[in-house]
């Protein structure tokens, strides 16, 4: 959650008129040659992209935390459950805390993108003598927000391993309370997504 | 008048007060007629006034030539008024019996047939005669006269033939006739008219005629009769027009039955014959050709309809009830069609037409029932009775729609399913709706109508309150959305998602209520998560679907369940995902068999190698390789194959992207944690060979060394390589010993060719025959020249002439004989010879002196076969010791003497001969020696042979020495050198990086490697800078010769350093008159 706090105010400090001081350059602007127009053009629509995905993870976020709560509220789990049940909680819990680290990593990928577009921007204008920018300070940047961006990956990865540990303890639990007999009837629409 | 106005005022107030006063003091009703009375006393009226008027102008016309016509129409008048007055005891007397006495009604009469007769009399050429008649005639029938009626009828029949009052005489008589029940006659009169011209009462003759028929029992002729009588009435018509003033005569005649409809009559009479003499089947057809309009076909048929009933002739009472119930009234009459509708089917059980059928009688119900005349207890007991015939017809179509097959079930299917359909909409409080509705969908699922059919159970399951009913409906409306979802290519979007969601809802609750047996339970259940799957929930599907899978293992749906699970991973291309469902699938406790977790494994590799290719792919990204996301891949899945595959592509990613620092760092980490995977040995050459082209040697060795120790079949390779690289850096020790592990490594002579070559070629340099030919010796039977040559010249050394003669000879006859190889053999040889010629002790004898001389010429053949050969080296060395031999040859010759008894002149001769051969020789060692000097500026060589021609001493010894480099010493050239070796190793033809990197090398002490780098830098295009700083390396390194070379060729480059360099090289090397040519040369 800190971390999530530190991200969308980093977010928001960068977005918020390009910190770095790139003037931005248009891509029908007629005194930049065409392929350096094109790559703005292909940075731009990486930031539309990172928007893009960004909307899709937080949608799987509501969808998630919905979810949570529908099963946080169903009450009526057949008799000897408990454990499975218990299990189906962690489960929850689980896959919402990775569809929040996704959201993480959505929101820094918006960051590396707008990033990336001023990294572009920069050489574009300093090749064609539009500008003159630090660009080393600004790749310097870049790298380490994409550090960040390496970190929430491992953490993503190892959170997996994390799942399917869970995973495998509901299917357990839940296999092992069929076989006594339990009515695994109401985990059937347990499952059902809002959408 | 004002007492007249006051009069009139008081006689109005007086009798206004009267009836007021009468109307306060009793009330008075006064009898008054009906409506229809007064309108008959009022024709009365009138025509009594017409009477009195025609009797009136009868009286003022007399003699006037139309007094026959007002006669005429006295009597009518008087007729009428009789008429009227009949009607008036009618309405007067009714109820109260059948016959009227109507004193009236004679009294005109019998006036009106005194006026014809009195008429007929007096003008009995009158045009109106025929018509006094008829009318008399007529007046004498309504009387009871019939015989006066037979009488004057028969009379207009014979003498007025031409009058068309004839024929309407004739029907009369005709008719009475029939009344009578005299057939015959009444066919006389009628025929009379029937067999002559068309005429107006030709229809109602033949329509008489044909009931004559009837009533004498024959129907034939009455069907004609009666087809007869609507043809002629047709045919009447159209001809009417020009026969107007004929009819308008006819229309006029009192009596005569124009009320009759010929057409409509005989349509509707003709029913019993035609029951009688034709086809049922063809009564409709029959009746629609003869009726001319819809009102008479459909009183026809409603006759009909009423013969066959009783007759009972279903398929006629059916096919006319049908058309009745089509087109007919909505009335009463039409209930009792579908009555006759509906029991001619069941007797039938002809249900090829159930749906059109039932929508009839529905619609005969639904049209009438609403009529204001009929009452809701009429209407409910109404439809309780059809309810009961719709649904008896319906339930028995479908039983023999369940018995029947193919198409006709298929047709039969469509119609049934129509038909409950209609029942269903017209009985909506039918006790059965819950059991029509389920036998609905059942039909409708033989349909293929899977969606509707399962929308019906459901709407059954609504209605039922028995669970076990409620239970059957529910799973039937599972097993028919399902159905309908399998069947992709009929369905619209629509019943897609309504499918899907109504399935699952009746998939619910039916789970919900309890009951269901395990094998039900289980297919809802995969139902249910197919459903997610089909409609791109992939999320639910999963879940769902593995929850099936769990709670029934090994089942069909267990097994299905499992493959969509990871079908759903793998259309997401979730790899994670579906890497680890694969291996929970695959682990204890699995619910999937053993044949499917094969494929499962199958799956799971195919997923990994996919997701190792997304990372890598991943990784080559534009601006550098990006390994991080797969070494956190390889370290979550440390110790498996998928961690050693992730590491390898990450080697691969860092090798493609020159990034040795990380290969090197991948390299470590496979063997400590893949100690035994088999691409270590291809990792570490890999490495190796990057290391070499960054010029990092101790490395690439070492990666040379680390590799063969990995890859015991590629080790002599390795190993051999390793002492390339060594040798390159003129460590020819380190060199030696590691050409040494790869000969002992070699399985065979053939694996160990090159490094014996190398061995061969350090241990030529050593100098050391006995170590030459003792290290050699073991290899002899390999064959290889360089060895065989390398092995001879060491036995040579080592005096051993005859056993070197033999490699010698081995060496030239072997296949693949180098140019080195070939002198070394040819050189080899002159050695043998020469040591050969060492053995002669004496010349004292002519002989000896002769096989000498022989000898040595052979000897210096084979030092210019030698020479010939073209070797850097071994051309050197033959002219050098061809000088040394001849030299030796000239002084033996000098020595040698003849015997004491040999002639003067013999003597001076043989002395003069051998003093000259010497000479020769003499001569020809200073040219090879001045041949051999010559290669220093020819060939660039400085060697210490070469060295020794200079100086005009041959070389002595057998094996020619080289050089000993001076000892190296690797050093550590720091951070400032990784940049230029990056470049190199990106780019090996970059002259400038390598130059800098050379120099770096030099400046830090280490001049083998630095005379590596430059030699490179040379062979990628450098200049004479590069030459001149290769010189400078070589010298430093100990390599006189290699420098001198270097020096000379930068010199030849116009290079000013490699010039001063070359003439300081060869001051210092104790030639300075090859210094002094220095500046002329370059």
């Amino acid at each position: 959650m800190a971390r999530r706090l530190v991200l969308i105010l980093f977010s928001l400090l960068v977005s918020a008129g390009c910190a770095s001081g790139v003037e931005p350059i248009s891509i029908h602007d007629p005194g930049v040659p065409v392929e350096g127009r094109r790559l703005i053009a292909d940075a731009e629509d990486g930031v539309a992209i990172a928007r893009a995905k960004r909307d899709e993870a937080a949608h799987q976020l509501r969808r998630m935390e919905q979810w949570r709560r529908a099963v946080r509220s169903y009450t009526d789990w057949p008799d000897g459950s408990s454990t499975p049940v218990t299990a189906l909680n962690n489960l929850v819990d689980s896959r919402v805390r990775l569809a929040q680290l996704r959201m993480d990593r959505a929101e820094l990928a918006i960051t590396l993108a707008q990033m990336e577009l001023e990294m572009i921007t920069a050489r574009v204008a300093v090749r064609n003598d539009l500008a003159v920018y630090d660009l080393e300070s600004l790749q310097e940047r870049l790298e380490r927000r994409q550090e960040s961006a390496r970190e929430i990956d491992r953490d993503i990865a190892l959170h997996m391993e994390r799942l399917d540990e869970v995973h495998q303890q509901w299917w357990s639990a839940y296999s092992a309370f069929v076989r006594q007999g339990g009515d695994a009837t109401p985990f059937y629409p347990v499952f059902d997504r809002p959408i | 008048m004002y007492r007249i106005g006051t009069l009139i005022l008081v006689g109005a107030l007086l009798i206004g007060g009267a009836s007021l006063w009468s109307g306060c003091a009793t009330p008075t009703y006064e009898l008054r007629d009906t409506a229809e009375v007064e309108a008959l006393r009022l024709r009365i009226t009138k025509v009594r006034n017409a009477i009195d008027e025609t009797r009136f102008t009868i009286a003022r016309s007399r003699g006037a030539t139309y007094l026959p016509e007002l006669y005429l129409r006295l009597a009518e008048l008087l007729s009428e008024e009789a008429r009227y007055h009949y009607q008036l005891a009618q309405i007067r007397e009714r109820g109260a019996g059948a016959d009227l006495f109507v004193p009236e009604v004679r009294l005109l009469k019998n006036e009106a047939i005194e006026i014809y007769r009195d008429t007929l009399r007096r003008f009995p050429e009158s045009r109106q005669a025929a018509r006094l008649l008829f009318n008399m005639g007529h007046e004498y029938r309504e009387l009871g006269d019939f015989d006066e009626m037979l009488v004057a009828m028969q009379r207009l029949v014979e003498e007025y033939p031409d009058s068309p009052l004839r024929f309407q005489a004739l029907i009369v008589l005709g008719d009475y006739q029939f009344d009578q029940d005299e057939m015959r006659e009444a066919a006389h009169y009628y025929s009379q008219i029937t067999n002559d011209d068309l005429s107006a009462a030709a229809g109602l003759a033949h329509y008489k005629m044909a009931w004559v028929h009837i009533n004498e029992g024959e129907c034939r002729p009455a069907l004609t009769s009666f087809e007869r009588a609507i043809q002629s009435t047709r045919e009447w018509e159209e001809v009417r027009g020009e026969r107007r003033a004929q009819e308008e005569l006819i229309d006029s005649l009192p009596g005569v039955d124009q009320a009759v409809d010929v057409r409509r009559n005989s349509l509707a009479d003709l029913a019993y014959c035609y029951s009688q003499e034709r086809e049922a089947s063809e009564g409709l057809a029959y009746f629609r050709e003869w009726s001319d309009n819809r009102s008479d076909y459909l009183n026809g048929l409603a006759r009909l309809a009423r013969r066959f009933r009783l007759m009972d002739e279903y398929a006629g009472a059916r096919d006319v009830s049908r058309e009745l119930l089509r087109y007919g009234a909505a009335n009463r009459d039409r209930l009792d069609d579908a009555r006759t509708l509906y029991s001619t089917l069941a007797e039938l059980e002809d249900f090829s037409a159930i749906d059109e059928d039932v929508r009839l009688i529905n619609a005969a119900l639904t049209r009438y029932h609403g009529q204001i005349g009929v009452s809701r207890s009429q209407a409910t007991e109404l439809f309780e009775e059809f309810e009961l015939y719709v649904r008896d017809l319906v339930t028995s179509a479908q039983e023999e729609m369940m018995e029947a097959r193919g198409d006709t079930q298929r047709e039969l299917a469509q119609r049934v399913s129509r038909a409950y359909t209609a029942h269903l909409d017209t009985y909506l409080e039918s006790p059965e709706r819950t059991s029509v509705i389920l036998n609905l969908a059942e039909v409708l699922a033989l349909q293929g109508e899977h969606f509707r059919a399962g929308q019906r159970s459901l709407e059954a399951a609504l209605l039922l309150d028995d669970e076990e009913a409620l239970r059957d409906a529910l799973y039937d409306a599972v097993a028919y959305f399902q159905t309908s979802l399998e069947r992709e290519a009929d369905r619209t979007q629509y019943e897609s998602v309504v499918a899907r969601a109504a399935m699952r809802s009746a998939g619910i609750r039916l789970l919900q209520l309890g009951g269901v047996d395990e094998e039900r339970q289980r297919r809802v259940k995969f139902a249910i998560g197919e459903s997610h799957y089909d409609a791109g929930e992939y999320d639910e599907a999963i879940d769902k679907l593995t929850l099936v899978a769990y709670e029934h293992p090994g089942s069909t749906q267990a097994e299905e369940a499992i493959r969509l699970v990871l079908d759903s991973y793998q259309t997401i291309n979730d790899f994670d995902g579906l890497i680890y469902a694969s291996r929970q699938f695959l682990a204890g406790g699995s619910p999937a068999s053993a044949e499917l977790q094969a494929d499962i494994r199958n799956i799971l590799e195919a997923a990994e190698q996919k997701k190792i290719d997304v990372l890598t792919l991943a990784a080559a990204g534009d601006d550098g390789v990006e390994l991080a996301p797969l070494r956190d891949f390889a370290e979550i899945h440390r110790g498996t194959e998928l961690g050693e595959r992730a590491l390898l592509n990450a080697f691969v990613a860092a090798r493609s992207a020159g990034d040795t620092s990380r290969m090197a760092e991948l390299a470590d980490e496979i063997a400590r944690d893949y100690p035994q995977s088999e691409e270590l040995a291809g990792i570490f050459s890999s490495l190796a060979q990057s290391a070499a082209g960054r010029f990092e040697y101790e490395e690439a060795v070492g990666f040379l060394e680390r590799a063969a120790e990995h890859n015991p079949d590629r080790r002599v390779q390795f190993l051999t390589a390793a002492g390339e690289l060594r040798d390159e850096l003129q460590e020819f020790d380190a060199a030696e010993a590691l050409y040494k592990q790869a000969i002992s490594a070699s399985p065979g002579a053939g694996g160990r060719a090159a490094a014996l070559t190398h061995l061969s070629q350090v241990l030529e340099r050593r100098g050391s025959a006995r170590q030459l030919a003792g290290d050699l010796h073991p290899y002899r039977d390999d064959g290889l020249p360089e060895v065989l040559v390398r092995l001879g010249l060491a036995e040579l050394a080592r005096d051993n002439a005859q056993e070197a003669s033999g490699y010698f000879q081995r060496a030239l006859s072997a296949t693949g004989l180098s140019a080195e190889a070939e002198a070394r053999a040819y050189y080899g040889l002159a050695e043998v010879m020469l040591a050969t010629l060492d053995l002669f002790e004496s010349l004292d004898d002519l002989t000896m002196i002769q096989e000498f001389i022989t000898l040595a010429d052979i000897t210096q053949q084979n030092y210019l076969n030698a020479a010939r050969q073209g070797s850097r080296r071994y051309t050197t060395v033959s002219l050098s010791r061809l000088a040394f031999a001849l030299d030796y040859g000239a002084n033996r010759l000098e020595s040698a003497s003849f015997p004491a008894d040999m002639d003067s002149g013999q003597r001076s001769r043989l002395e003069t001969a051998i003093s000259g051969r010497v000479d020769n020789m003499r001569a020809t060692a200073m040219e090879a020696l001045d041949a051999c000097s010559a290669r220093v500026w020819e060939n660039l060589i400085f060697d210490e042979v070469v060295r020794g021609c200079l100086r005009g001493d041959p070389w002595d010894a057998v094996l020619a020495s080289y050089e000993s480099p001076r000892p190296r010493r690797a050093v550590n050239l720091g951070d400032e050198a990784e940049m230029l070796r990056e470049r190199v190793a990106r780019d090996p033809q970059d002259v400038e990086s390598l130059r800098e990197l050379g120099r770096k090398t030099l400046e830090a002490g280490d001049p083998h490697l630095a005379r590596v780098i430059f030699r490179r830098a040379v062979q990628a295009g450098g200049g004479g800078t590069e030459l001149n700083l290769l010189g400078v390396a070589s010298r430093e390194s100990g390599d006189v010769a290699g420098a001198f070379e270097a020096f000379a060729r930068a010199a030849r480059a116009g290079d000013d350093e490699g010039r001063t360099n070359l003439t300081n090289l060869l001051r210092e090397s104790g030639h300075p008159e090859l210094a002094e040519e220095v500046p002329e040369r370059f």
